[in-house]
């Protein structure tokens, strides 16, 4: 175990609640102990109406605001506004590379033939429809904590990229880290960027053409964190420090191979930035999407200039409990996960492809743990979690959700 | 689970039956059990004490219903339901701060940690904040980390890195 590791241990363990979490302990233990939860008083009951108060009046304007752009079509006066159209047709594969191979069922949009699922440790490559292991592409790495991990394919589905961890905490000689690279169709194991000493590499992002490579690469001893690109053919690197305080959630390559879509969870003004790696200049403001993105799950950025992501309304991750609200509860009609696709310049929905009824259609549902879209983003593929050790693949193309039988809990990809 | 009929602060009440089957019991007793840790949990999270005391009222009414399906160790489910919850309290919470009796204290509480530390801590992002917590405070499997935060094993390990690294960087800053 690492010294930073063991310096946490020992103080989050001696960590003591304040008065103020005691007496909130006692609170919560003592309607538990009667099996009867009584408010916490009239001031809590307040806040609780006035919040309730507030969101009631934000779903009146959201609704005026849906409402408003329908009743003009239907002949009203309401100025034409941008609407919500569930089930429009679903980005095209075509519009980009296509795999070397695929499946097509009728009716149904392609779907890449294989995926890749990180299975203990080790780099898998799994028919897409039967879900039969169709080669080991890399065994997993010896030691606790070691693994390959975040595959990530080019669109020609011929590659994939991982990042291989020893385990170890950063800094010691037992966490070093490379990104590798390996043929999906068999072949030797390349290293592409051997990790420096006291860094870290994370979570590559392949380009379209298959030229460029993006990745975090944290530092154990400075921040910022900075996302490198290395040009596959020329070995060029660059590296575009971020802000310290910045904490990444995924990469997405736009269409012209040269701008990077970096979507942040926190530390930014806005969830999206758009990078110029030639560069290193971002656009001045970044974009706010209008929905929240599911945390890992990755957004494909398509060549018509808009993006294809998995969008998590606010009550997606939670399970609605009327009996909890005292006030008629205001859920959200859609609340599970969206595929949906924003203008990449603007940060607008355009339209929702189809929803994913996983996370919070039922009590503890199963747990949306990775997620990729197929590179023209006519098709996704996910995992939910359903226990410790098991996740089941899912997979969806143009309205059609299927479950592939293969459990993969560490990720997939294609 | 059932609110009651009654307006106002009264209908906030959340009735779990009283005490019934000896499964109930049980389970009720292992909540009880368990309820430091989530409030400590909700904390981590940025949540105020009351806060987090709302957030676990809220989580215990959800694994309440459906306890007979629970599998497995209840602490990651349960600490799984309270961290979800903990995002729907902030999400509830709209009112201006300045009306709220409670205010937002930091975490983890100063007593008994190294001063930098905990200062190095508190200025971690919550997510962050939850993972050390889980994994090092309440010595969790990375397997059970990933369950509590709905990412996978290695989102897990990734984050856990990143916020050892954020800290290792705080410490060197203020030294």
């Amino acid at each position: 175990m690492g010294e930073d590791e063991q310096r946490l241990r020992q103080s989050l363990r001696a960590e003591r609640p304040a008065p103020a979490d005691l007496q909130a302990i006692d609170r919560v233990r003592d309607g538990l102990t009667r099996r009867t939860f009584l408010s916490g008083g009239r001031a809590r009951g307040l806040r609780m109406l006035a919040s309730s108060l507030v969101f009631a009046v934000a779903a009146l304007v959201v609704a005026g605001v849906l409402l408003a752009p329908r009743l003009g079509q239907a002949g009203g006066v309401g100025q034409a506004g941008p609407v919500r159209q569930v089930g429009q047709a679903a980005p095209s594969d075509s519009t980009s590379a296509s795999p070397p191979s695929a499946s097509t069922a009728p009716g149904t949009a392609t779907y890449p033939a294989t995926f890749v699922a990180v299975v203990d440790g080790g780099l898998e490559l799994v028919d897409s429809t039967t879900g039969a292991v169709v080669r080991t592409l890399a065994a997993a790495p010896e030691g606790d904590d070691a693994g390959d991990y975040s595959p990530t394919l080019t669109s020609d589905g011929a590659t994939v990229f991982f990042t291989e961890s020893a385990g170890g905490s950063c800094g010691t000689a037992g966490s070093s880290e490379a990104i590798l690279s390996v043929p999906t169709a068999g072949g030797t194991t390349s290293v592409v960027e051997r990790t420096p000493a006291q860094a870290a590499d994370l979570a590559p992002a392949v380009s379209g053409d298959g030229r460029m490579l993006a990745w975090l690469r944290e530092s154990c001893r400075k921040q910022p964190e900075a996302i490198e690109v290395r040009n596959l053919i020329t070995g060029a690197q660059r590296a575009i420090p971020m802000a310290a305080d910045a904490e990444l959630d995924s990469l997405a390559w736009a269409p012209d191979d040269v701008h990077l879509m970096v979507v942040w969870v926190a530390g930014a003004p806005e969830n999206v930035t758009i990078l110029d790696t030639a560069t290193a200049a971002s656009a001045a403001d970044g974009t706010s999407l209008e929905m929240q993105l599911c945390p890992d799950a990755w957004p494909r950025y398509l060549p018509n200039g808009t993006v294809v992501a998995l969008a998590c309304p606010p009550s997606a991750s939670t399970s609605p409990q009327p009996s909890l609200c005292g006030l008629p509860c205001l859920t959200s009609p859609a609340a599970s996960p969206e595929v949906a696709v924003f203008d990449a310049a603007t940060g607008a929905e355009l339209r929702v492809l189809q929803t994913l009824p996983m996370i919070g259609a039922q009590y503890e549902g199963e747990l949306l743990s990775s997620f990729a879209f197929s590179p023209g983003g006519a098709s996704a593929i996910w995992t939910e979690l359903t226990s410790p050790s098991g996740a089941d693949v899912w997979r969806w193309s143009g309205g059609e959700v299927v479950q592939v039988p293969f459990s993969a809990p560490e990720g997939v990809a294609w | 689970m059932e609110g009651h009929g009654g307006g106002g602060v009264e209908a906030l009440a959340l009735d779990l039956g009283g005490a019934g089957t000896r499964e109930a019991d049980a389970f009720g007793d292992a909540l009880v059990g368990l309820v430091p840790t989530a409030v400590r949990l909700g904390r981590a999270l940025g949540l105020s004490s009351d806060e987090a005391a709302d957030a676990v009222q809220g989580a215990v009414g959800l694994a309440w219903r459906p306890r007979d399906q629970l599998r497995g160790a209840i602490q990651p489910r349960f600490l799984a339901i309270v961290r979800r919850w903990a995002g729907r309290v902030r999400r509830w919470l709209t009112i201006p701060a300045f009306w709220s009796s409670t205010s937002r204290t930091g975490w983890p509480n100063p007593g008994g940690l190294d001063p930098d530390l905990a200062a190095a801590l508190g200025g971690l992002p919550a997510r962050q904040r939850g993972a050390l917590l889980l994994r090092y405070g309440l010595d969790m499997s990375t397997a059970d980390v990933a369950r509590v935060l709905d990412i996978s094993e290695a989102a897990t390990k990734q984050l856990c890195l990143r916020a050892r690294v954020a800290v290792r960087a705080r410490l060197a800053v203020e030294e």
